[in-house]
């Protein structure tokens, strides 16, 4: 979506209406007829804003399924199971994939173990960097508005819930993005959730449970460690 | 300035200057004005497809079509004496 483009169809629509009532009051045809085509150039900018996307956004979504696959087949060759845990070290700025907690202390980004237990580090140094440029300031919810409704267009209405160090939010009425986002086996939108959560509260977050219904996604999440910043 | 600006500008220069000239040649009847400005908006995106590389305009397409299709009825089923 491209706000500025809705800014101005709206605008122009506006401008449309105003001649629209002048040529009807004034019984101007002609009037009416310029009114009917400004109003299809302000539809024209509505539309192109709320369907508007970058153009490589297509060509990193195919990137993304590929990627998404090699990290499958690194996760279960390193013999992390299926419900492994997913847990954003907010100091090391690195996501790790493992079947048992590990201290972030003990993390770096690629493969490895840290007392016997194995993992998968990837950096997240880019997705913090992208989400703190988005988000701006604010409340969490806002936040969270402005990166999955507003610019990845996942759901159409998100809900918060903390109850001390957990965090349950819920994407409330998936869009087809969302649905082949949760679809993929490492999900990049929990990786964002994280990214988001440690951002605002500048602390380490991990994944507790996540629950896929027909029409929602709802993850927990809980804070842990001290607060960096 | 990107292409989607280009083209969006260029799209709103062409549909003001033939509504300018309908208005000058006297059309007084509205669903030419829109019936023009939907023809225009196709033949300009069919030749330029910028605005379609940057955006999903396919629901304005198919509204567009909706909206052209009854003008067009309307007026034949007028001429034919039928409304």
């Amino acid at each position: 979506m491209e706000r500025r483009y809705v800014l101005v169809g709206l605008v122009v629509i506006a401008l449309a209406v105003t001649f629209m009532v002048y040529g009807i009051v004034v019984a101007s045809d002609r009037i009416v007829g310029t009114a009917l085509s400004v109003s299809v150039i302000g539809i024209v900018f509505i539309i192109a804003g709320f369907g508007y996307s970058e153009p490589t956004e297509d060509m990193l979504k195919h990137y993304i399924e590929d990627l998404d696959a090699v990290l499958v087949r690194l996760i279960e060759d390193m013999g992390i199971p299926s419900k492994h845990k997913l847990k954003l070290c907010y100091e090391k700025k690195t996501f790790y994939f493992s079947s048992k907690d590990i201290e972030c202390n003990n993390i770096v980004v690629g493969i490895g173990t840290a007392k016997n237990i194995p993992y998968v580090g990837i950096s997240a140094e880019n997705i913090l960097k992208f989400v703190m440029h988005s988000v701006g300031v604010g409340d969490l919810i806002d936040k969270l508005r402005n990166i999955f409704i507003e610019t990845a267009m996942v759901c159409r209405g998100i809900s918060v819930t903390r109850e001390d160090s957990l965090i349950s939010i819920e994407f409330i009425d998936l869009t087809n993005i969302g649905f082949n986002y949760i679809k993929m086996p490492v999900n990049p939108l929990r990786l964002y959730v994280l990214a988001v959560i440690a951002h605002h509260f500048e602390q380490n977050v991990e994944i507790v449970t996540e629950i896929v219904s027909q029409e929602s996604y709802k993850v927990t999440l809980r804070l842990e460690g001290t607060k960096y910043g | 300035m990107a292409k989607i600006d280009t083209g969006l500008t260029i799209l709103t220069i062409i549909i003001v200057i033939f509504t300018v000239f309908l208005v000058i040649v006297g059309e007084s009847r509205p669903d030419a004005y829109i019936s023009v400005s939907i023809l225009l908006y196709f033949v300009y995106t069919a030749m330029d497809p910028g605005i379609r590389r940057y955006a999903n305009m396919r629901p304005l397409d198919i509204g567009l079509i909706i909206v052209f299709i009854f003008i067009v009825m309307v007026r034949v089923l007028d001429i034919l004496g039928v409304v």
